[in-house]
């Protein structure tokens, strides 16, 4: 009997062994599975958390909607307009000043040449979106740089250095040193760019100042000096990312700040001039014309007001997609 | 709290102390000579010599801007081409314009954000809040002048309730020069019909300057009195049975002001740059105004001294805010030196 139980219990124990080394293999197959899943999709993963945060508002997508219509006119306007022989010196003395919404025509009614307003505001959205576009791109980068190292190397010479330089240029308000500068210089949309991003670069360094100063205490920095990381991988692959989250949001909010202040510069007088269809000029070139004519102007600037419009919405989504994420504000 | 209003007072001198030499030295290395814009083209090249050398625009540029810099500590700001007398006289003659202009925006906007901004906090997710919120996106996204354009437009040419440019009517005199400020000139003087027609006259751009920040100041009140709301010592005192007047006035509303109140400060700096858009629109007989002219005409002394006084008045504005908050935050005035 006691053999007949053993054996039993053997038995028992290499059928149980068995159940249990497939019972073991499904499960490590389905672990496997999943983890070849997550191998594929971490990125995927944040993007999806982070649209749903972006679409939870709806007037973030309102945003992005205006900003890529405002984009794509910036790009395409010449081949949408009714009339692209407006932009520059056209004259039809027969059709100036039509009132708008009078005729398919003239939409939005004709200036003092007889211009298509429609037409030369919608080809004006490329100048506003190019000031943008060019100062943005010259502007993030090297602010960020400049913060980076100055952070990294907080209360150092270094440090001082950088950030006070980046301090003359914020010590008035942007629209001054910009009118100043371009002043000096001859009025032209190139200057007016330069001048503008040479006031920008310091907020940028500001944010990154301010984050990386608070991230280089954070543990696995200091791993990463441990194990004999080289300073500019510690500084660009292992801090810069953690900081995309303001920067992104400060540079999709900034949008609109720049094109508000190309828009005053052209508007002064000293960034694109007529008959560029550039919006601020229009709204300048219009503002005689007040009020008697008031749609040459009116119009222009309800434009640049809708771009910027967009974009801020657009920015508001953004900040709410990387509020926790990012790290910091 | 001494000790750090010295070291900012510091650090915003060596700010501007660089960027007298940044605009100095940049309006000195661009090609053109500032004597030529002085002088008629048929001007003898001997005299042009010597004037060259009596304003010492032969020396090195850094001889010049120390020469420019004991000028400017004993208050002569240069010869203005534009203007062809010292530009000092035109700051003393122009600036009390604009900033009275600036101090009625700013009150204008305090007011009105402080007001917009509890209206909303109190109201939250009720019509109230989203129609601040309206505005403060269209506050945000219209540029100043435009406002300015529209408002031009709207309340002066078709309503006709203000003036369309200048600072007095035609037939009023500016009171005789006590301060160089109009309003208060007039205050001292008894004429108060001056002052009347100066605050008619000043209204439209002084909101025109002030709505943009106005609606960026509200919604941070706004978002501060959600966050204190959620406080443990608020829900307290609501438990204890207060009266939710007091709740709200004594407790919960001071709190709540310290970030709207430094988004106020950058955004009445803000306005010395709005400034220049909003007097040329309404023809505001200002030192923005006049500084833009000056500009057109490359006006080198003129713009050098315009950057130097709206940054000595940034510098202020930013430093009177920060001592502000610190005083209505405990926090910071305890724990500050």
């Amino acid at each position: 009997m006691a053999n007949d139980n053993n054996e039993i219990e053997e038995i028992d124990e290499q059928v149980e062994e068995q159940v249990d080394e497939e019972a073991d293999e499904q499960v490590e197959e389905q672990v496997e599975k999943l983890l070849d899943e997550k191998k594929e999709s971490p990125l995927k993963d944040a993007l999806k958390r982070r649209w749903y945060r972006f679409s939870k508002n709806p007037l973030s997508k309102i945003g992005l909607a205006i900003a890529l219509t405002s984009i794509f006119l910036a790009i395409f306007g010449r081949y949408v307009v009714p009339h692209p022989a407006h932009a520059g010196l056209y004259r039809d003395y027969g059709n100036k000043f039509i009132e708008p919404f009078q005729t398919w025509t003239f939409p939005l009614g004709t200036d003092s040449y007889g211009r298509c307003v429609l037409s030369r505001t919608i080809m004006g959205f490329k100048y506003s979106i190019r000031m943008a576009a060019v100062v943005l791109s010259l502007v993030v980068p090297s602010g960020v740089v400049v913060g980076l190292v100055a952070g990294y190397h907080k209360d150092t010479w270094i440090d001082t250095l950088l950030m006070r330089t980046s301090d003359i240029f914020i010590a008035v308000p942007p629209l001054v040193l910009a009118l100043s500068i371009t002043a000096m210089l001859e009025p032209d949309p190139f200057y007016a760019m330069m001048a503008v991003s040479l006031m920008w670069w310091p907020w940028y360094a500001r944010i990154a100042y301010n984050n990386v100063s608070s991230l280089v205490n954070e543990d696995f920095v200091k791993s990463a000096e441990i194990m004999g990381d080289s300073k500019l991988h510690i500084m660009f692959s292992e801090i810069l990312p953690n900081c995309t989250g303001p920067i992104l949001t400060k540079l999709t909010l900034d949008v609109g700040w720049v094109i508000i202040i190309g828009a005053s510069l052209s508007f002064v007088g000293l960034g694109a001039q007529a008959p560029t269809p550039d919006l601020g000029t229009m709204v300048a070139d219009g503002s005689g014309l007040l009020p008697t004519w008031w749609w040459v102007s009116i119009f222009p600037a309800m434009a640049i007001s809708f771009i910027i419009l967009g974009f801020n919405l657009l920015g508001d989504g953004v900040q709410d997609a990387f509020e926790e994420v990012g790290g910091g504000s | 709290m001494k000790k750090y209003i010295g070291k900012r007072l510091f650090w915003a001198l060596v700010a501007l102390i660089g960027l007298s030499i940044f605009i100095f030295y940049f309006g000195r290395i661009i090609p053109g000579d500032p004597i030529r814009m002085m002088v008629s083209p048929q001007t003898p090249e001997h005299v042009v010599e010597e004037l060259r050398q009596s304003l010492a625009l032969d020396r090195p540029i850094y001889t010049q801007y120390f020469i420019w810099m004991r000028n400017v500590f004993q208050g002569e700001l240069g010869f203005s081409v534009y203007s062809r007398r010292s530009v000092t006289v035109d700051v003393q003659q122009y600036l009390p314009r604009s900033l009275e202009l600036i101090t009625y925006a700013a009150l204008i906007q305090i007011t009105g954000s402080f007001l917009l901004g509890i209206f909303a906090g109190s109201n939250i997710d009720k019509w109230q809040d989203h129609l601040t919120r309206l505005f403060s996106y269209i506050g945000v996204s219209v540029p100043a002048f435009v406002f300015a354009i529209i408002f031009l437009l709207v309340f002066s040419h078709n309503l006709g309730w203000f003036p369309s440019g200048g600072a007095l009517s035609e037939g009023v005199s500016e009171p005789s020069r006590i301060t160089g400020f109009i309003a208060l000139d007039a205050l001292l003087q008894g004429q108060f019909f001056t002052i009347g027609d100066f605050i008619h006259h000043a209204t439209l751009p002084a909101i025109a300057l002030a709505i943009p920040g106005m609606a960026q100041v509200a919604r941070m009140i706004r978002s501060g009195m959600i966050t204190i709301n959620q406080k443990e010592y608020i829900s307290m005192a609501r438990g204890y049975g207060l009266p939710e007047r007091i709740v709200r006035f004594k407790y919960l509303l001071r709190p709540s002001i310290i970030p709207g109140v430094t988004v106020l400060g950058m955004q009445i700096a803000m306005m010395l740059g709005n400034a220049f858009l909003v007097e040329m629109v309404f023809g505001w007989p200002g030192f923005s105004r006049f500084a833009i002219n000056a500009m057109m005409r490359s006006d080198l002394n003129t713009i050098v001294a315009t950057v130097l006084i709206i940054g000595i008045m940034f510098a202020i504005i930013n430093i009177v805010v920060d001592t502000l908050v610190a005083y209505i935050d405990p926090r910071i005035r305890y724990s500050g030196s």
